[in-house]
């Protein structure tokens, strides 16, 4: 594998944080812009590059996560372009630690990279909602690691430390010691991935101040990267606690809450954009759980179209709308294909759940509508925001109707077993 | 004395001092003064270090040993001397609550997280049950930790409780890594484990810093 690609993705932001420091406000800004342009270039390069090594790892996942977060990099610089340098040096720092999540093929590196970004964007919070966030999130990161050191130590000291080797060796792997290792990480990636109940973190987060705070959706669509990681282990080894019935839970009770959040009284513009990611995670962690290609594929749709909407979500006007209106799941969007894989994957493996999960998509779906119907009322967005606006839409539009897309992302969804 | 005895003597106090970070973390949980607090979360970082100390004789690991010397230094010697100018300010946001309730808690935990983990590690490192106590008692010092961070202060905003249940439950991590991971792998993570501990005391003590008041 040519090495290059993988650490050019992550040592361009990192690059870029170290610079902006010495840089004032609008120039850091512009000075994102560019960095987080060329991290994306380098990251369309990344599936050419295919293969692992000790450190890092380029496969469908990895390339689908490396991709989403340097678009999530790119419209929060744009979008945070007139901020001061060492706002834009924390987000910036966020990116490179969120790529190299996305790439490393090392448990304990993951771990710290997702750490390092958590940390990023949660320190540019201020006052006790921040605190409690911290008070949240910093022992789910604990028992993350806790439980990764588990399902290292279960494979022995060589095999242990890569994912790759990890899940080659899970079918021999002590079946006790991967439950405990599974249940130990389980908090961990439910936090980052701002699953319910251990999301609201996420809200006081969201008021740091800097661009970082609109990296969240991608923490969180990279914590759920991780948890397919350690699902394929778990799935492994038949003895082992099925990982399903979990990440099923989680869903359904991310659902039941955007659906509260949605149709409750006063709700206001952030916590409707909040909402809407949050359905979207839970969407995705339900499909998760159901397993099969068909499904794994929707929810891998779902956290694409949840982390490139949410930036737009908050643009205002039209753009707003539009953004809703996609992640409610209605047509012609790429959610809307993903909702129905959805539910066809749960009336087959789970004719039970079914209603349940028809009942809260729903609720929250309407509710998300009834928000993107209110969005028309905000500010419109400025010209340059609308054209960004337009582009991510198509991107959207096209991932869902474009048939090699959706063939990629079965392929992707195909290796996640 | 012989190396044979250095061994005997080294596996009774890796014991010895793993239990002690179990009582001493139920007794951070559970301390109302912020002095007698920082006391205890300096004793817990000192029994973590001679743990260490010990695996490094055991293992004959540098870098474990190394890792005891930072431990000590940083957490059981240099933080306590520095939170000491806070304490004052600090001694009005300590943790409330029920002691009752926190204890039952936290013993409640405890023995759940060494009988579920104690047996499994131990059956994998072929019946060594030394290992699996050591885990067992390791997870069971986290989860204790994790309880304190997640326990509210008295107005649920920056407390000095919560901040030192972040550092039991990075011992309790230290520990953790420093018995189940190869030790090139465990060191580095060490240091990067204080990035919990680190993060969760620039929060509570920003406030107090010189030009930075109010949060």
């Amino acid at each position: 594998m040519s090495i290059w690609a993988p650490w050019l993705v992550i040592g361009l932001p990192l690059a870029g944080a170290g610079a902006s420091l010495f840089l004032r406000a609008p120039m850091a800004g512009w000075a994102a812009l560019g960095v987080t342009i060329a991290t994306m270039g380098a990251a369309l390069a990344l599936p050419w590059h295919s293969g692992a090594d000790a450190l890092v790892r380029v496969d469908g996942l990895a390339i689908v996560l490396a991709l989403l977060v340097a678009a999530a990099g790119l419209l929060a610089a744009w979008r945070g372009a007139a901020n001061s340098g060492p706002a834009v040096a924390r987000a910036l720092l966020a990116l490179a630690a969120l790529e190299l999540t996305a790439l490393s093929n090392a448990l304990a590196v993951s771990w710290v990279a997702l750490t390092a970004a958590v940390l990023a964007v949660l320190l540019g919070a201020r006052g006790a909602a921040a605190w409690r966030a911290a008070m949240t999130v910093l022992p789910a990161l604990g028992l993350l690691l806790f439980g990764l050191v588990l399902l290292g130590h279960a494979a022995g000291p060589g095999a242990g430390q890569r994912w790759d080797a990890l899940a080659g060796a899970a079918p021999r792997l002590d079946p006790a010691l991967v439950s405990l290792g599974f249940i130990l990480t389980l908090p961990g990636l439910a936090a980052c991935a701002g699953l319910a109940p251990l999301h609201l973190w996420q809200r006081a987060a969201g008021r740091s101040t800097g661009p970082a705070a609109l990296l969240l959706p991608a923490i969180g669509a990279v914590a759920l990267g991780m948890l397919l990681r350690v699902r394929a282990i778990v799935l492994a080894q038949p003895e082992a606690v099925p990982p399903g019935p979990a990440l099923l839970a989680l869903g359904l009770a991310s659902l039941a809450w955007a659906a509260l959040t949605l149709w409750r009284r006063g709700t206001r513009n952030e916590q409707g954009t909040g909402a809407a990611v949050l359905f979207a995670s839970g969407l995705a962690s339900a499909a998760f759980g159901l397993g099969g290609a068909a499904a794994d594929a929707a929810g891998l749709l779902l956290i694409v179209a949840a982390v490139l909407l949410a930036p737009l979500a908050t643009a205002g006007g039209w753009a707003r709308a539009a953004a809703l209106s996609a992640l409610a799941l209605l047509p012609p969007f790429a959610p809307f294909g993903a909702g129905l894989a959805l539910l066809g994957a749960a009336m087959e493996g789970a004719p039970l759940l079914a209603l349940p999960l028809v009942g809260l998509m729903a609720a929250a779906a309407s509710g998300l509508a009834r928000q993107a119907v209110d969005g028309w009322r905000t500010p419109a967005p400025r010209l340059a925001d609308c054209a960004v606006a337009a582009l991510v839409l198509a991107l959207v539009l096209a991932v869902g109707v474009v048939p090699s897309a959706a063939r990629w992302f079965a392929v992707v969804a195909e290796g996640l077993r | 004395m012989s190396a044979a005895i250095i061994d005997v003597a080294a596996r009774g106090a890796l014991g010895l001092a793993a239990s002690a970070m179990l009582l001493l973390a139920v007794a951070v949980l559970l301390a109302r003064r912020a002095t007698m607090a920082v006391g205890l979360a300096a004793a817990h970082a000192g029994c973590l270090a001679a743990a260490l100390l010990a695996l490094a004789w055991l293992q004959g690991s540098v870098a474990l040993l190394a890792v005891a010397a930072f431990t000590l230094a940083a957490k059981a010697i240099a933080l306590p001397l520095g939170l000491r100018p806070f304490v004052p300010a600090l001694d009005q946001l300590a943790a409330t609550g029920r002691v009752a309730g926190r204890a039952m808690a936290a013993v409640a935990l405890a023995g759940l997280a060494v009988a579920v983990a104690a047996p499994a590690v131990g059956n994998l490192a072929g019946g060594n049950l030394a290992v699996g106590n050591l885990a067992g008692l390791a997870l069971a010092v986290v989860a204790i930790g994790a309880l304190a961070a997640a326990l509210p202060g008295g107005d649920s905003g920056p407390s000095l409780g919560p901040a030192l249940g972040v550092l039991v439950l990075e011992n309790g991590l230290v520990l953790a890594l420093a018995v189940l991971a190869p030790a090139s792998v465990a060191a580095p993570l060490v240091v990067a484990t204080a990035m919990l501990p680190a993060a969760a005391l620039w929060l509570l003590l920003r406030p107090l810093l010189p030009g930075r008041g109010g949060g």
